[in-house]
């Protein structure tokens, strides 16, 4: 499962979305998921959904890997639905033994799965049209201020970056070790929820060793380039304000303001 | 002076218990002496634990010497004021392709060493475009490094190296994670580097096939330099070279079994093609009989 997440997977294309500063996408997905909880009304979602349909079209990724996206919340997704659909009073529409299925039910729990959706899709945009390094970039730029208390800003956004360089290599190691263990006859199917947990710890052990080998080894590497921390690096790619990004801004506050005008409509 | 040299160098690997009192002193390298000019391809050989990743470890100041000097042209390893300016000479690339790969974009990546050094945006752009030039991985400057094969990632880290322009890189085993084909292209990429750019080159290995070509070969064994010549004068002595567990290239095992069962060949084939010039005159002299 874990193979499927889209999360921190760049797609590369050249596209205006891909070119756009990342803290001008970072405060566009923000807007987004406000607007997303701003809108009460069909009108709202059906402006969000012409947006991101836009925005989808703009980033000329295919379509399917943004879906690719959804998969892992897909359990959550069922979950959410089924409470608002079943738990919800009010005028029933459908009855059938204990269950039944009321029209603002049916209302809350279409605008639920359509915001969860929604809310997947737009930060899924974000990470494949931002290479994790802009991404980190951008954050580390935007919370820049916090720096001046105290926080390791640069630190926290190395780290940020190094996570997302390696949770490919990872999975694939995961799943070598599994394959290694079910080969001698492991078994990570069969039995109750504390059985499997506890086959999971033939599996948890060497990766565990794994990984801090791989730090070690990242370390020594980093160090050998002269990493010495945030002070007197330069960037390879600074973050400069182009054209688009104004226009990008601007578009953002007429959609923001586009929303929040639409819930008071109807 | 050559640009790498080490005098009585030691370095031991100590392991304590947990009052810190030292339970096991393992000696990795003992009293090593070596120079080494600028502009050679030098390999090192030896088999596991003989202290030659070590000693590659030295050389840009990763681990510092239990006794002993070890100077990267005219500088110190161990005065605090140069270790930047070391590792900016001699830059360093590790076995696993993996584990030394920074960026999620090889360009990103490749940058990553001079931005570390402070150098400005448009020399940054520069020096990565040459690099990749350099290693014949411009097409693949937009991709993930998780997309690549064993010997692409080895020339993207051989990149981020060349990228912070050092006059010297030392390979620790590049090739031992690789398959045959990765192992050739990075060998390839490292030698061209060499002739080309004139960097000097310290290839830590054991495979015999990669050093054949090098211009000095120095053979370390429990961590003293026991052999030190020639890829030439070090091939031509199979049975010392076996005596610290090394195999020597398959041609020249040949070459050497040959002439102990009488066939009249030279000491010390490297090649193919220096064996076959060699049979060719015996097999026409035979005809002739």
């Amino acid at each position: 499962m874990l193979r499927e997440i889209t999360l921190g997977q760049y797609y590369p294309v050249d596209s205006p979305v891909h070119r756009l500063d990342p803290r001008t996408k970072l405060f566009g997905t923000l807007v987004f998921l406000i607007s997303l909880f701003l809108s009460k009304n069909i009108w709202g979602y059906l402006l969000a959904t012409v947006v991101l349909a836009a925005v989808i079209r703009l980033t000329r990724v295919p379509f399917r890997f943004m879906v690719r996206g959804l998969k892992a919340i897909l359990f959550l997704l069922l979950i959410s639905v089924s409470f608002n659909l079943f738990l919800t009073d009010g005028e029933v529409l459908f009855q059938f033994w204990i269950f039944k299925i009321t029209r603002e039910g049916l209302e809350t729990a279409g605008f639920m799965a359509v915001r969860l959706i929604y809310l997947v899709l737009g930060s899924t945009i974000m990470t494949l049209t931002t290479t994790p390094n802009e991404l980190t970039d951008g954050l580390e730029k935007s919370l820049g201020v916090l720096n001046k208390i105290g926080v390791p800003v640069h630190e926290i956004s190395m780290m940020m970056s190094i996570a997302l360089r390696f949770i490919p290599i990872l999975v694939e190691e995961t799943d070598k070790i599994m394959k290694a263990q079910m080969a001698r006859g492991a078994d990570f199917e069969s039995g109750n929820l504390i059985q499997k947990a506890k086959s999971m710890v033939p599996l948890l052990v060497p990766l565990f060793i794994s990984a801090f080998r791989r730090a070690t080894d990242l370390a020594m590497a980093m160090e050998a380039r002269c990493y010495r921390g945030g002070s007197g690096r330069t960037k390879m790619k600074p973050l400069r304000y182009k054209s688009g990004d104004r226009v990008a801004y601007a578009l953002e506050f007429v959609y923001l303001a586009g929303m929040a005008g639409l819930r008071y409509l109807g | 002076m050559g640009i790498i040299k080490a005098s009585k160098l030691i370095f031991d690997y100590v392991r304590r218990d947990e009052e810190d009192k030292v339970e096991e002193v393992n000696r990795a390298i003992d009293t090593m002496d070596v120079d080494i000019k600028k502009g050679d391809f030098v390999a090192v050989l030896g088999h596991n634990g003989s202290g030659k990743s070590t000693f590659a470890k030295h050389v840009n100041g990763i681990l510092l010497p239990t006794d002993g000097t070890v100077w990267i042209s005219d500088m110190d390893t161990q005065d605090p004021d140069h270790i930047w300016d070391i590792r900016k000479t001699a830059g360093m690339v590790f076995q696993n392709p993996d584990n030394q790969i920074i960026g999620n974009v090889v360009e990103e990546d490749v940058g990553f060493g001079p931005e570390n050094m402070g150098v400005p945006t448009d020399e940054i752009w520069k020096r990565v475009d040459d690099s990749l030039e350099a290693v014949g991985m411009t097409a693949y400057r937009m991709k993930s490094p998780n997309k690549l094969s064993g010997g692409q990632k080895q020339r993207v880290a051989i990149a981020g190296v060349m990228a912070m322009k050092p006059q010297c890189i030392i390979l620790d085993e590049p090739t031992a994670m690789l398959d045959p084909n990765g192992r050739k292209e990075v060998i390839r990429t490292v030698r061209e580097l060499n002739r080309r750019e004139g960097i000097t080159v310290l290839l830590i290995t054991h495979y015999m096939e990669e050093v054949v070509n090098a211009d000095r070969v120095i053979v370390m064994d429990d961590g003293k330099i026991v052999m030190d010549g020639t890829p030439r004068e070090i091939f031509s002595q199979v049975d010392k070279l076996k005596s610290y567990r090394l195999d020597v290239p398959q041609v020249t095992e040949l070459a050497y079994e040959l002439k102990k069962a009488g066939v009249n060949l030279p000491d010390g084939i490297l090649t193919r093609k220096e064996l076959m010039e060699n049979l060719l005159p015996l097999f026409e002299h035979r005809k002739e009989n």
